[in-house]
C-alpha cells in the first residue's frame, strides 16, 4: 500500500511539473517501482533537464488527490530534517490546470529563468510553436505605437493583446483602458510555473480568455528556513540585469519577495529602456487547511518606440507604472477547496504625445471546488469586476469622458469520470454586464487515457472578449459606445503518447470568431464596429526526447490557415531545443541550443507586406557548483553565458524593426 | 484486443480531424454592400479641395458620379480589399475633360462579408498625380488601372502624369 502510494505520489509530482520535478529528474520507472528516485531538492535546484518543460495535457490533473504524496526524501529535506523517517510526506503544488480536456503546455519557472529569451512571453513562444510573440530587440516590448509582445495563440490575440488573458496568482491581469496585459510586467524570478491554455477558457476565466490563457503561479517556500537567490548579469548594448529573490518560512508565516531591474541602451537609437518589477507576498497559515495570502506587485517600465530603421522616432517615449494588490483566502480539506480572491490593479501611463491615463481593474473571485464522489467533482465560482479610468490629452488640454464597465458572473464546471481512464468536463458561465447585457458561455471536453501512455482529448469552448474602454469611448482614432463583445468557438482534438523518455503529441484545431471589433477607414471618417467572422484552422505537434543519457531534445511545430487576417499571424512556426547536462558530485554542467523558424509573416492583412522568414538560434551554457554548509544549508554558485543569435542573422518580426545581431549576456547566480 | 485498444484513439482522432476539415470546407457567402461619399467638403478639414467625383469604381463595381457632399447608391460588392478608383474634376461639376484627373483613395479600403459600409473620400484619403501639395503621389499600378477603366479621358501615361492639363 505504501509502495503504491509512493508511486502515486511520484507520478503526481511528475504530472504537476512541481518544484521537485523542477529540481531534478523524476523517473517514471522509479514511480512504478516505488524505489528511491533521483529527486534533488536543492535550493537552486537547477537541472535543465527536459522535465523543466511539461507539455501536453498529461501534465495536468484535476484530482485533489494529487496534492499530497508520499515520496522519498529530497536531499534538501533530508538535510533540514535528518531525523525523519525514510518516507516523508511532501506537498506537491496543485496542478495549474483545472480542465484535463484542454490543450495546454506547462513550463516550470526554472526553465524560464534559464532561457536565452529576454521576456517571459518570448520564453512561452519558444516552448510552443502555436504560440507566437514578436520582439523588437534585447530589452522591452514597450507600449503604444511600435510596441511588440502581442501574444498570439492559435491565430487569436496579437495587437492589441486583448484576446489573450494573463492570470497571475488567480488574478486576471490587464490594463483597464486598453484591455491588454503589459508584456514587460512579467519576470520569472518568482514564477513557480506557467500554463498556456490553448483555445481559451472564458468559462473559468471570463473576458479576454478568447484565444488562450496564460496562467502564472508564483513560488512559496515549501519548508522552514529561507532561500535567497541573486542573479546579476551584463551583456551587449550595455544591458544590465539584477534580480534578487527571497523565500522564507517561519512557523505559520511564509514570505516571498523578488526585485528585478533591467536597463539597456538597446541595439539602436531609441531602443533602450528600463524595466523594474518588484513583488512581495506574505502568507499566514492558521491551520494546514486554512491560509491567507497577501500580494503586491509594482511594475515601472520606461522606454521608447525606436520607429522603423528608415524613419526612426527615438523621442517617442513612454512611462508606465502599475501596481497590483490582491489577497487570497484558501480553505482546503480533503474533498473541499474554498477560495476568495479580491484584487485591485492600478496603472498610470504617460506618452510623449501628451497622452495620460490612469485606470483600475478591481474585483473579487470566490470559488468552491468539491469532490462529490471519486467519479465526480464540481467547481463553482462567482466573479465580480469593475473597470474604470481617466484619460487626458495633456498636449491639447482635453479630457475624454469614459464610463465604467462592470460585470458579475456565475460559473461552474463538472468533471466526471465514468471510467477510470475517461474524464469528461462540462462547464458554463453566465455573465451579466452593465453595458452589454447577458453573455452565456460554455465548454465541453473529454480526455481518454487509453493506457500504455496513449491519450486522446478533445474540447469545444465558447469564449468572449468584452470591448475595451478605448474601443467604446476614446477617439484613437474613433470610438463606438454601442460595441458588443467578440465571441469565439474554439474546437480542438489531439492524440499523444507519453513515456519516460518520449513524448509525441499532435492537435488539430479550429477557431471560429465572430462579431469581431474592427476599425475601418481613417480620421475623420473612421468607424469601429462589430463585424465579420473568421475561421482559423491549424495543427500543432511536438516530439520530446527526455533524458537519453545526458541529452534531451524537443521540437514543436505548428501550421495554420488564418484566412485574411494575416497581420502578424504567421502561417507556420517551428521551435526546437537540444540540451545536454551532466552532474558529477557538487558540479553541474549544462548547455543548450534553441532555435525558432517563423514562416508566412505579414505586416498587413490579406497577405500584404510580407516579411522574410525568421530563423534564429541561441546557445546557452552554465556551470553550477553547489555544496552544503554546516550540514544544513545549501550554497550555490552558477555562472552562465547566453549567446543570442550566434549565427548573426539579420531578421525582424516587425517590418523596419530589425532585431539585434549576435549578442552576448553573461551572468552569475548566487544562492543561499 | 490490446491492439484494438491502441488503435481506437487514433481512429477517433482521425474522425475528428476529418470532421473539422469538412466544417472548414464550407464556404461562407462573401457579399457586402458599399457606398462612397464625396467628403472633400468636410468642414472638419482645414483643406477642402472642391473635387467632383465624375467616375468611381470599387472592387470592380462602378459607383458612377458623386457630387460634393453626396453619397453614392449602396451597391453589392464581393467582400475584400481594394482602392477606390476615381476620375475627379476640380471645381467643375460638369466634369470637362481638361479639368479632370485620375485619383484614388489613400487607404486600401476593406469591406468584409455581410458589412454595409460607406467609404469617405476626402483630403487625407486621396492620392493623385500632380506635384505634391499635401497629397500623396498615386502609384503607377493604380494610375494605370484608372486609365484602363476610363480611356475616354485621354490621361497621359504615368511617366508624364504631372503634365496632365489639370496639373499645370
Amino acid at each position: 500500500m505504501v509502495s503504491s502510494l509512493r508511486g502515486l505520489g511520484l507520478f503526481a509530482l511528475l504530472l504537476a511539473g512541481s518544484a521537485y520535478a523542477r529540481d531534478g529528474g523524476v523517473d517514471v520507472r522509479d514511480a512504478t517501482a516505488g524505489e528511491q528516485s533521483p529527486i534533488d531538492g536543492g535550493l537552486l535546484g537547477v537541472d535543465g533537464g527536459p522535465d523543466l518543460v511539461s507539455g501536453g495535457p498529461d501534465l495536468v490533473d484535476g484530482g485533489p488527490d494529487t496534492e499530497h504524496a508520499v515520496a522519498p526524501p529530497p536531499v534538501a529535506q533530508a538535510a533540514s530534517a535528518p531525523t525523519q523517517a525514510s518516507d516523508v510526506v511532501v506537498t506537491a503544488s496543485r496542478p495549474l490546470s483545472r480542465d484535463r480536456s484542454q490543450s495546454s503546455t506547462v513550463i516550470v519557472g526554472e526553465r524560464m529563468r534559464q532561457s536565452t529569451r529576454t521576456t517571459l512571453f518570448e520564453v512561452l513562444s519558444q516552448e510552443a510553436a502555436d504560440v507566437y510573440v514578436p520582439g523588437r530587440g534585447v530589452g522591452l516590448h514597450g507600449v503604444a505605437s511600435g510596441a511588440t509582445g502581442g501574444i498570439k495563440i492559435r491565430g487569436l490575440g496579437g495587437s492589441p493583446n486583448s484576446q489573450i488573458l494573463v492570470v497571475e496568482d488567480g488574478v486576471p491581469d490587464y490594463q483597464g483602458i486598453f484591455g491588454h496585459p503589459i508584456p514587460d510586467a512579467y519576470v520569472p524570478s518568482l514564477v513557480e510555473d506557467a500554463l498556456i491554455v490553448k483555445g481559451g477558457d472564458s468559462t473559468l476565466y471570463g473576458s479576454n480568455a478568447m484565444g488562450g490563457v496564460v496562467v502564472i503561479r508564483s513560488r512559496w517556500p515549501d519548508q522552514d528556513g529561507y532561500e535567497v537567490e541573486n542573479d546579476a548579469g551584463y551583456g551587449s548594448y550595455s544591458t544590465l540585469r539584477e534580480s534578487v529573490s527571497f523565500l522564507g518560512r517561519a512557523n505559520a508565516w511564509d514570505v516571498a519577495g523578488a526585485f528585478t531591474d533591467m536597463t539597456t541602451q538597446g541595439h539602436r537609437a531609441g531602443a533602450g529602456g528600463s524595466g523594474m518589477v518588484g513583488s512581495a507576498a506574505l502568507r499566514y497559515r492558521w491551520t494546514p487547511s486554512l491560509c491567507l495570502a497577501l500580494r503586491n506587485k509594482v511594475v515601472h517600465v520606461q522606454g521608447g518606440d525606436p520607429g522603423p530603421v528608415s524613419t526612426p522616432t527615438p523621442d517617442h517615449w513612454f512611462d508606465v507604472w502599475r501596481d497590483t494588490v490582491s489577497a487570497q483566502l484558501n480553505y482546503r480539506r480533503d474533498k473541499l477547496r474554498l477560495s476568495a480572491t479580491p484584487y485591485l490593479n492600478l496603472g498610470v501611463h504617460r506618452l510623449y504625445d501628451g497622452f495620460y491615463s490612469h485606470d483600475y481593474v478591481g474585483g473579487a473571485i470566490g470559488e468552491l471546488d468539491l469532490r462529490l464522489h471519486r467519479a465526480a467533482s464540481v467547481l463553482v465560482g462567482l466573479a465580480v469586476q469593475g473597470i474604470d479610468g481617466r484619460v487626458e490629452d495633456r498636449a491639447a488640454g482635453e479630457r475624454s469622458d469614459v464610463s465604467a464597465l462592470g460585470d458579475v458572473a456565475f460559473y461552474g464546471q463538472a468533471t466526471l469520470r465514468p471510467l477510470p481512464t475517461l474524464n469528461v468536463v462540462l462547464g458554463s458561465r453566465a455573465l451579466a454586464s452593465s453595458e452589454y447585457g447577458f453573455v452565456p458561455l460554455y465548454k465541453a471536453g473529454a480526455r481518454w487515457d487509453a493506457g500504455r501512455g496513449f491519450f486522446v482529448h478533445g474540447r469545444v469552448a465558447r469564449n468572449f472578449r468584452q470591448p475595451t474602454i478605448r474601443e467604446r469611448y476614446l477617439p484613437y482614432p474613433v470610438a463606438n459606445p454601442d460595441l458588443k463583445p467578440e465571441y469565439a468557438t474554439n474546437t480542438d482534438a489531439g492524440v499523444g503518447y507519453l513515456s519516460a523518455h518520449l513524448e509525441i503529441a499532435a492537435t488539430v484545431y479550429r477557431n471560429d470568431a465572430r462579431d469581431l471589433i474592427k476599425y475601418f477607414g481613417a480620421w475623420p471618417a473612421a468607424e469601429v464596429v462589430n463585424i465579420d467572422h473568421i475561421a482559423i484552422r491549424g495543427v500543432e505537434g511536438r516530439v520530446r526526447l527526455r533524458r537519453l543519457g545526458p541529452v534531451s531534445a524537443m521540437v514543436s511545430a505548428a501550421w495554420q490557415e488564418v484566412g485574411r487576417y494575416t497581420r502578424q499571424n504567421p502561417d507556420a512556426k517551428i521551435d526546437f531545443m537540444v540540451e545536454g547536462a551532466h552532474e558529477f558530485g557538487p558540479h553541474f554542467l549544462a548547455a543548450n541550443l534553441t532555435g525558432e523558424w517563423v514562416h508566412g509573416l505579414y505586416m498587413a492583412d490579406y497577405e500584404r507586406q510580407g516579411i522574410p522568414d525568421v530563423f534564429v538560434m541561441d546557445l546557452a551554457a552554465r556551470y553550477r557548483y553547489r555544496k552544503g554548509a554546516s550540514g544544513q544549508r545549501l550554497h550555490a554558485l552558477e555562472p552562465y553565458i547566453l549567446l543570442r543569435n550566434f549565427l548573426d542573422r539579420r531578421y525582424a518580426y516587425v517590418s523596419g524593426y530589425t532585431m539585434p545581431g549576435f549578442n552576448v549576456f553573461v551572468g552569475l547566480k548566487l544562492g543561499i | 484486443m490490446t491492439n484494438g485498444r491502441r488503435t481506437l484513439p487514433m481512429v477517433l482522432a482521425a474522425c475528428f480531424v476529418l470532421g473539422l476539415a469538412a466544417c472548414g470546407g464550407l464556404e461562407e457567402r462573401e457579399r457586402a454592400y458599399a457606398s462612397i461619399k464625396n467628403d472633400f467638403n468636410n468642414p472638419e478639414m482645414p483643406k477642402r479641395p472642391q473635387w467632383t467625383i465624375c467616375k468611381s469604381s470599387y472592387l470592380g463595381v462602378d459607383f458612377g458620379r458623386i457630387d460634393l457632399d453626396a453619397t453614392s447608391a449602396e451597391l453589392e460588392v464581393e467582400a475584400g480589399l481594394d482602392y477606390v478608383l476615381m476620375v475627379a474634376s476640380w471645381e467643375d461639376p460638369t466634369c470637362s475633360i481638361e479639368n479632370t484627373l485620375p485619383i484614388a483613395s489613400r487607404n486600401e479600403e476593406e469591406i468584409v462579408p455581410g458589412q454595409r459600409r460607406t467609404i469617405s473620400i476626402n483630403m487625407p484619403n486621396h492620392q493623385g498625380p500632380c506635384p505634391p501639395e499635401g497629397v500623396a503621389p498615386i502609384p503607377q499600378v493604380l494610375y494605370d488601372r484608372i486609365l484602363a477603366l476610363w480611356p475616354e479621358f485621354g490621361f497621359l501615361p504615368y511617366e508624364q502624369r504631372t503634365q496632365n492639363p489639370e496639373c499645370l
